[in-house]
């Protein structure tokens, strides 16, 4: 287990990107950036804890993509699930320390970066099956859009926006819940089936 | 490499749909159904330009640091640096970045052209200003980019580059202080008839990225000998520190608009007694904007009263936001606005009788002036209908025009004479305390 994490540079990933998440949940939990709309009736505050998800992304996409590939293909260590593991950890630890900040000031943004970030952590996963490469590029991008577009008439998140809609919004959270699930089945099988 | 391989493994091509789907979402989304000029202001270029650029600065930005991000990790992977030298660095890297100018580019002409077409307005010499501004800093931004995406781990800093861009432009005008926006490159208003950008409202974002892209370019070119990397240093710190902080002390006094440049329109002016001066673009409607003035100089010399008319009168419509002060000579007025309201003959008669009051308004004897001096100059049936909107406003408002009414219609059965002196007695009550 010590040469998967050192092999997957988790122990430098992991923690910086967490304790950067967690940086940014305290200081941007109550900051909002007025911006521009695409579509009409859109503008309005867009809440900067949208980015907060975006380095844990990142690491895990890196970490996933540092291997040794012969070794690892050919070894009998449980790879794929330390990997599941790992990702599981990551992104309980974010919805954990977004469910702290609610807790300590009932901050709606708080509680939505947690499960944002198993929003996107899901679809980079999903995005890894279709390129290795690309894969971090996705959630970053869902972020830019759902900033320009993801806003309706009156300023409204739309629900397939997600990760703009309000932390204790009941679809969000089951929109984020399948899509984490779906990304851990599609490493899960994607590992075994050499996609 | 063949322009078809450059386009297969360039990253832009792959977000060139996104960048066309924005583009699309915008102009049909949003600029056809919502766009409409300030009431009353005449075509003007500039403006069109910096109120679709406002939407654009931010996305065109992070996309180009994103993606040059991109393309040099993509140099790295492919271990492109080790190759034996056959060319030279720097075209290596303008090779692999010209697909991402290319895209930012896009995403700034593209929607500035549709707008222009849509609104069918000829682009001048001054709408281009702002458009190269977000061009050259989009540049910056492919510089910085790809020497970030250099020097970190591959992958590391694409996403996390361009979130943070897009972030950091488009956040900037919405906190204080206010020199935050005027160095972030999203030129933080949009520009009404007759104003133009300063050159140094557009020149210190310009210095501000590109003193970044020029010390980051140092910092990664590779030294040769040993005695020439503490020198590349030194110069990228200075250069650094001169740039940041020279368009910094440019910025730091201006408030939450830029500084511009006003009443950017050439005029022309015909007629004596007054003359009267209109935006080019209106020549045609100078003389019947002449009839309506004499209209109501005359109508008021009839009458027997006397105003003093300017020598001359010049549209202001180009200074909307810092309008000019008239003068006895010159009176500075409106006049494009009126004429798009139908109303410069009632406008024209307010200024004219001038009956601005430091103190309390009398209601009933100012609108009782205001309506018989309307009478004079032909205009009453309109200042009617004005005084009866306005006094909608008043909790008493019918009863005001009731008694209004009734004066007026005492005063109409006075000769002439007493008519004058009916008037400039209700002129002198109207303002009390005087």
């Amino acid at each position: 287990m010590r040469l998967w994490m050192f092999a997957r540079r988790a122990h430098i990933y992991m923690p910086g990107s967490i304790a950067l998440f967690g940086l940014l949940v305290w200081t941007l939990r109550e900051e909002y950036a007025d911006l521009p709309s695409f579509l009409m009736g859109g503008g309005g505050s867009v809440p900067l804890l949208f980015i907060a998800p975006i380095p844990i992304c990142v690491a895990l996409a890196a970490t996933l993509d540092s291997r040794m590939e012969s070794a690892e293909s050919s070894g009998v260590r449980p790879i794929v699930i330390f990997d599941l593991g790992l990702i599981a950890i990551t992104v309980a630890l974010a919805v954990l320390i977004g469910i702290f900040f609610h807790s300590f000031d009932s901050s709606n943004t708080a509680l939505a970066a947690g499960r944002n970030t198993a929003f996107l952590v899901g679809l980079m996963l999903v995005a890894r099956v279709f390129t290795r490469e690309a894969a971090a590029m996705v959630p970053a991008a869902w972020v830019l859009l759902v900033a320009v577009i993801g806003y309706g008439d009156g300023h409204r998140p739309r629900v397939w926006a997600v990760i703009a809609r309000d932390g204790q919004d009941l679809p969000a959270f089951a929109i984020s819940a399948i899509a984490f699930c779906i990304g851990i089945l599609f490493t899960s099988v994607g590992r075994h089936g050499k996609v | 490499m063949k322009l078809g391989t450059r386009l297969r493994v360039s990253s832009a091509t792959w977000v060139i749909p996104i960048c066309l789907g924005l583009i699309y979402l915008y102009f049909f989304k949003s600029f056809k159904e919502d766009f409409k000029p300030p009431s009353g202001q005449p075509e003007y270029a500039p403006y069109v330009v910096s109120s679709v650029l406002l939407s654009f600065y931010a996305v065109s930005y992070a996309v180009a640091s994103g993606l040059s991000a991109w393309e040099a990790g993509r140099l790295k992977r492919d271990q492109v640096w080790k190759l034996s030298p056959v060319r030279f660095r720097y075209r290596i890297a303008l090779e692999a970045l010209l697909p991402v100018i290319a895209v930012a580019g896009i995403l700034i002409l593209v929607p500035v052209c549709m707008a222009l077409v849509q609104e069918g307005t000829v682009p001048d010499a001054g709408s281009v200003v702002l458009v190269l501004m977000a061009l050259v800093i989009s540049l910056a931004h492919c510089v910085i980019g790809f020497c970030v995406g250099t020097i970190t781990p591959p992958r590391l800093a694409p996403p996390i580059l361009s979130v943070v861009v897009f972030y950091a432009v488009s956040a900037a005008w919405s906190y204080e202080p206010f020199w935050l926006r005027h160095i972030s490159g999203h030129y933080a208003t949009d520009l009404l008839f007759g104003e133009l950008p300063t050159a140094s409202s557009v020149m210190a974002p310009v210095t501000f990225i590109w003193a970044i892209a020029v010390s980051v370019v140092l910092i990664c070119t590779p030294a040769r000998s040993k005695g020439v990397r503490p020198l590349l240093l030194t110069v990228a710190v200075s250069v650094l520190a001169a740039g940041t902080y020279g368009s910094y002390s440019t910025v730091k006094e201006w408030g939450h608009t830029p500084p511009l440049s006003y009443g950017n329109v050439a005029s022309v002016c015909d007629g004596k007694k007054p003359r009267v001066c209109l935006p080019r673009s209106q020549r045609d409607r100078i003389e019947e904007f002449r009839s309506e003035t004499n209209a109501v100089f005359v109508g008021l010399a009839e009458s027997g009263i006397s105003v003093a008319a300017p020598q001359e009168i010049k549209d202001n419509s180009s200074y909307r936001r810092h309008p000019r002060i008239s003068t006895d000579a010159t009176w500075w007025l409106p006049l494009t606005e009126w004429q798009s309201r139908n109303a410069v003959r009632y406008n024209m008669l307010i200024e004219a009788i001038d009956l601005r009051c430091e103190g309390e308004l009398d209601q009933v004897a100012v609108r009782g002036s205001v309506l018989w001096a309307a009478e004079a100059a032909g205009v009453f049936d309109y200042a009617w209908k004005i005084q009866e909107r306005d006094l909608v406003k008043f909790r008493e408002g019918k009863k005001i025009l009731a008694e209004v009414e009734q004066r007026l219609q005492k005063a109409r059965k006075m000769p002439p004479n007493d008519q004058v002196r009916w008037y400039e007695n209700e002129v002198q009550r109207s303002c009390i305390n005087k």
